[in-house]
């Protein structure tokens, strides 16, 4: 379970003036501390131009290991540290929508179980969307493909479900700043 | 907002200020490709799925007040 408090977070070391990046160093079990860098890009998509990547991890030769495993002593304070750089960052940008790609399992589980468990902490500071893709059942009861001949699936945004079980993930996490 | 998350916020934002553009860790930030960007395949498709997102948006706000 991770509880987030954004009182308790670790120090910034370096944060980019346009705030795109921020660094910090975790405590890790048994190992040096280790330097985090949260890193808010514009999404490769002209057609999604308020929605931007999250993206968090060690460095590995100048860039982000997104899918490294880490032993923090505090995952608590790792994702709270996160989440007040988002916030900050969504102060500075309000019109954009931070996405989370939950397509590894394992971040996917810890983002869901992070808004479940935090819903009220967090609904003060952010609105939380959950993203599914879906292939569309075609009225001969084929379903739709694509060029390739392959299942068209599309994405498709709804409120984060609070009831829905944890087993049940989203594939994409997004959020913004409540209104 | 409580003062002491006012008061992390600040810190950061200070550091901001003081930061030297491309004196900093790590390369500045570019476009990234995720699992949303390689589903949108054409302006009608991202045009739908804003809207969507826009109307999810507003359902969600509705749900907390």
């Amino acid at each position: 379970m991770i509880i987030i408090n954004l009182e308790d977070t670790y120090e910034p070391i370096d944060v980019a003036e346009d705030l795109s990046f921020m660094t910090f160093y975790s405590e890790v079990t048994n190992s040096p501390n280790t330097l985090i860098k949260i890193d808010i890009s514009p999404l490769g998509d002209l057609h999604l131009p308020n929605v931007y990547n999250m993206a968090f991890g060690p460095l590995i030769n100048g860039y982000i290991d997104d899918k490294a495993k880490i032993n923090h002593q505090s995952k608590d304070k790792v994702f709270s540290t996160i989440l007040l750089f988002s916030l900050i960052y969504l102060q500075s940008n309000s019109k954009i929508t931070i996405g989370i790609d939950g397509s590894n399992d394992i971040r996917a589980y810890l983002y869901h179980r992070m808004f479940l468990t935090n819903r009220t902490y967090l609904n003060e500071y952010f609105v939380t969307i959950g993203v599914d893709w879906y292939v569309k059942l075609l009225r001969n009861g084929d379903i739709e493909l694509d060029t390739n001949r392959q299942p068209y699936f599309k994405p498709k945004p709804e409120p984060f479900d609070y009831l829905r079980p944890a087993r049940n993930l989203y594939r994409y996490y997004m959020f913004q700043l409540t209104q | 907002m409580k003062e002491k998350i006012q008061e992390r916020i600040n810190k950061v934002r200070n550091l901001a200020n003081a930061s030297v553009k491309g004196n900093s860790v790590g390369t500045s930030s570019s476009r990234v490709t995720d699992s949303l960007s390689s589903s949108i395949r054409s302006s009608k498709e991202a045009t739908i799925f804003l809207a969507e997102l826009d109307a999810a948006i507003k359902v969600a706000q509705s749900k907390k007040e």
